[in-house]
């Protein structure tokens, strides 16, 4: 959560409010529902606590196992409590202990008090392959954070979006938006062939189609999907009528420009729109290089470039995709959407065997970490702070501004079209790609910390699923050292080609 | 019928605050027309007190009745009141209710030109008889209306203990004619009985009042519901009001429903769309807490026709906190700018004209800022507004009581978040 960086962003409601009780007794004419729809007709099927509005909380995180990892297990540890308290209709309120005192909409019949929502904290567990832990935090009423992790066989795609607080609706913002992008990413054909890395699953689409065949329950409604299925059961969120398979053209696919020697150390940058050609329902996305585009980690040496930056492609193509869906929340449910529309962040990565490609637009951010050194941050922060660093005021002075935390750049409606920024590259010696909202890196702005950090939380790590308990230890590191804002956090460990 | 009830509110609250607003839209609609759920029963009470004869004014109440009693739909039930030192049935027979229908409004049409002024004024016996016959029929829509030019002439306290043994029984809408009566009574009327109180200066356009009181009245086809009020343990509820079409308070009307909850009653209703303002105070939580303030149901009896969530989330983000919603902000406003029109009013009759300025300059202000062009107006003709921006006004020397009297009856009037701007 954060201010937004300019004015339009903290608007209150006003301007819309004419229009807003313009037909009088019938203003749902402007709103387009009937009255006190938000306030009835949600039904929580099997989410006590999940309120009004927040009816797409539950599934902002979708496992996708491959094959090879065994279907959920821990994983349902989050939103598995949540089920098993709807069987039961009353709760004991944890606030005021009252006994079987929560009801069906989650609060308090005694104290009032919101005894939780599913929301509140979101596990995804991918074996060995990936791990993801969303919480609430200690200080925020709800987890405006959300992502999406799907698995296959040595690949990932990972996506973790932060609501911004200050625009009306922050968490339909980020929920859509990790959904979205994550479901766009697992529907592409990644272009990458013929580069002797048999054992990389290229496609997930088509683990995502079997999944969606057989047990799994499928919601096709983009704008308002409430999924619920047993934990112990695989889910898969999609919507087969939007999938669209990118172009896998290698001709029409980015290229590597000439950058001389191809030494350890050089840096990649897209300098053609790599998702030009790829084709996303809501348009096309281009991927944006930049001067500003980040370099690939000190330690990822690059062999072969084009299967990364095609990955990195697709990732825009993704981020393009959700923003999209994001600025289209501005004209449904609540009008006071839109005076401040739903605004989100979003940072996203593809892992394939050892390519990986990431974009983001925001302050989430993403670290290529590996058995020594400090972290590198793939990203760079769209934010005040960063610009002004960039000017060369003193990091600290900046970081110690209330404007600090300002973004520059969000998903939404009143942003406009996006252009995220993507970065590739492949490893040659293993380590951790980390995505994290800044509910964890405000905690450790220094890199070599944040490695320290990571790194202790991996190595403490042991049982059936390491990397969820070190995704667990760093939400609670954050909660630790105050919880101040929602926390996410993503580990997905990449190994090279060759081992 | 079904009902909608939605609720508008910043729901984020500074770290300690405690107080707890928001405003509550309940809707009603139903099949075209409406169709009536229960039977209905009409009283008409006419003053026929002396006074009546001047100014054609009794001429015009009998126009008045006649009209009213044409506008009654058929198969409801109905009776007129002859309103002297004591109330007398002037149809049908005493103790008797008439079904309606061509013959019988004929009948009465006919028994309303006997009516002939003499006697006192007797506002708490004539309502009292009205209860009695609307107790003939328990479970109908009850509605009266009564008509009446002078002050009351009872002992002093006898209005009030009437009003307090039939509050709740039916609904009341009174009109003053011409401007011998006291807009306070007939507002204690009203208030106690959920109806509008408005005035009549013209004998001659009775009729169009009447006629719009009673299809009014005909769209009404739900008797009695009632706004439900839940709030946690150690809260209170503040306040109830109704905050449009016309600010009525009806905190002291609270009827304790089970431990947590209370009952509101919001009178009979038809098609149509009330705005509630709800104010609780609650035990501050700390940040990130999020506590549900208050369930307000729309119900009828034990059917619970429609819900709506009034939340608190303590954060110490200031700019969440420290939004003002629209909503509450203008029926706040507009709950004010009746409290100081009738303060200025007040006033303005003790003599003290400073503090009468210094209210209507806020009045002036405040209907101007939210687009209160009817109220504006009333105020115009009471003090000259100078500019409405900044609340200068100047009493004006020769005010019609007639003017006063508008100003005063309908200071509770509002309108809707943006629609006069």
């Amino acid at each position: 959560m954060r201010e937004a960086g300019t004015a339009p962003m903290i608007l209150t409601e006003c301007t819309a409010c004419a229009d807003e009780r313009a037909a009088g007794a019938a203003f749902c004419e402007v709103c387009g529902r009937e009255l006190g729809e938000g306030e009835l007709a949600v039904t929580l099927p099997a989410s006590p606590g999940a309120a009004p509005g927040d009816a797409a909380d539950a599934d902002a995180t979708t496992e996708l196992p491959a094959s090879t990892s065994t279907a959920a297990s821990d994983s349902a540890a989050g939103s598995g409590a949540a089920v098993e308290r709807s069987a039961k209709d009353w709760m004991d309120c944890p606030h005021c202990q009252a006994e079987r005192a929560v009801g069906a909409d989650g609060y308090c019949e005694e104290c009032g008090m919101l005894a939780g929502r599913p929301r509140d904290h979101l596990e995804a567990d991918g074996g060995a392959v990936a791990a993801a832990v969303s919480d609430r935090g200690r200080r925020h009423h709800r987890n405006e954070d959300a992502m999406w992790l799907a698995v296959g066989a040595a690949a990932a795609d990972v996506v973790v979006c932060d609501g911004v607080s200050a625009s009306f609706d922050p968490d339909a913002a980020s929920d859509i938006a990790a959904r979205t992008a994550g479901e766009l990413l697992a529907a592409a054909q990644h272009p990458v062939t013929g580069d002797g890395n048999g054992e990389v699953t290229t496609d997930l689409s088509a683990v995502a189609d079997e999944l969606a065949a057989a047990e799994t329950t499928v919601v096709a409604d983009p704008d308002k999907t409430t999924v619920v299925t047993d934990p112990d059961e695989t889910t898969v969120v999609t919507d087969p009528d939007k999938t669209t398979v990118v172009s896998a053209d290698p001709d029409r696919t980015a290229v590597l420009p000439e950058t001389g020697s191809g030494s350890g150390d050089e840096t990649v940058e897209l300098t053609t729109a790599a998702a030009d050609d790829d084709e996303t329902p809501d348009g096309p996305a281009p991927a944006e290089s930049g001067s500003g585009a980040p370099g690939v980690p000190r330690n990822g040496l690059i062999e072969e470039p084009t299967p990364a930056i095609a990955i990195a492609g697709v990732v825009a193509a993704a981020i393009a995709g959700a923003a999209a869906a994001v600025a289209s929340l501005a004209h449904t449910g609540d009008p006071r959407r839109a005076t401040s529309n739903p605004a989100c962040t979003i940072v996203a990565a593809a892992v394939r065997g050892p390519h990986v490609g990431f974009g983001w637009v925001g302050d989430s951010r993403a670290y290529w970490l590996t058995a020594e050194g400090p972290a590198e941050q793939l990203t760079e922060d769209d934010s005040w702070a960063r610009h002004v660093i960039a000017m060369g005021v003193d990091p600290k002075v900046a970081m110690n501004d209330p404007k600090a935390h300002a973004i520059t750049a969000w998903l939404g409606a009143d942003f406009g079209p996006v252009t995220p920024r993507v970065g590739a590259f492949t490893v040659t010696e293993p380590g951790w790609l980390v995505l994290c909202s800044d509910g964890l890196w405000n905690y450790l702005p220094d890199p070599a910390a944040f490695a320290d950090v990571v790194r202790a939380a991996l190595n403490a790590s042991s049982g059936t699923s390491p990397l969820l308990t070190a995704a667990r230890a760093l939400v609670t590191y954050a909660n630790e050292a105050g919880g101040a804002d929602n926390i996410t956090v993503a580990l997905v460990p990449v190994r090279p080609a060759d081992e | 019928m079904s009902y909608t009830a939605e609720a508008f509110q910043n729901e984020y609250l500074a770290l300690g605050a405690s107080e707890v607003n928001a405003i509550v839209t309940v809707t009603s609609t139903g099949a075209a027309g409406g169709r009536r759920t229960s039977g209905a029963t009409e009283i008409i009470i006419v003053d026929a007190s002396g006074s009546m004869q001047a100014e054609g004014r009794i001429g015009a109440a009998r126009q008045a009745a006649k009209a009213a009693v044409e506008c009654i739909d058929d198969g409801v039930h109905f009776a007129i009141i002859a309103g002297v030192s004591t109330a007398q049935q002037l149809y049908p027979d005493p103790g008797q209710l008439a079904v309606a229908s061509p013959q019988t409004r004929a009948d009465a049409s006919r028994a309303i030109d006997r009516l002939q002024p003499g006697g006192g004024t007797a506002m708490g016996a004539w309502l009292l008889l009205a209860a009695q016959l609307f107790a003939l029929r328990p479970g109908d829509i009850a509605h009266a209306i009564l008509l009446t030019d002078g002050d009351n002439g009872e002992r002093y306290g006898y209005l009030e203990s009437v009003l307090e043994t039939i509050t709740g029984k039916f609904t009341c809408d009174c009109r003053g004619v011409g401007t011998n009566w006291k807009v306070a009574e007939l507002r204690k009327i009203a208030t106690a009985l959920l109806g509008t109180v408005d005035i009549v200066a013209k004998p001659l356009d009775l009729t169009a009042a009447f006629e719009q009181m009673m299809t009014a009245a005909m769209g009404k086809t739900s008797a009695d519901v009632q706004l439900k009020v839940w709030t946690p343990v150690n809260s209170t509820v503040r306040f109830v009001k109704q905050v449009e079409p016309q600010v009525v308070d009806l905190t002291g009307k609270r009827v304790a429903d089970g431990a947590r909850a209370g009952r509101y009653p919001l009178g009979a209703w038809g098609q149509e769309s009330r705005d509630y303002h709800i104010c609780v105070d609650v035990t501050p939580g700390s940040s990130g807490d999020e506590m549900l303030a208050a369930r307000v149901s729309v119900v009828e009896g034990d059917t619970v026709h429609a819900q709506s969530l009034v939340r608190a989330v303590w954060t110490d983000d200031t700019a969440l906190s420290t939004r003002i919603n629209r909503q509450v902000a203008h029926y706040t406003g507009q709950a004010e700018l009746a409290e100081v029109i009738q303060a200025g009013l007040a006033a303005r009759e003790a003599g003290d004209d400073r503090t009468a300025t210094l209210k209507f300059g806020r009045a002036a202000q405040i209907a101007h800022d939210s687009g209160n062009a009817a109220t504006e107006e009333l105020l115009a003709k009471v003090v000259e507004i100078e500019d409405a921006a900044t609340g200068t006004v100047r009493m004006r020397r020769k005010v019609s009581a007639e003017d006063e009297m508008a100003l005063d009856t309908r200071s509770t009037k509002t309108v809707r978040v943006g629609r006069a701007q």
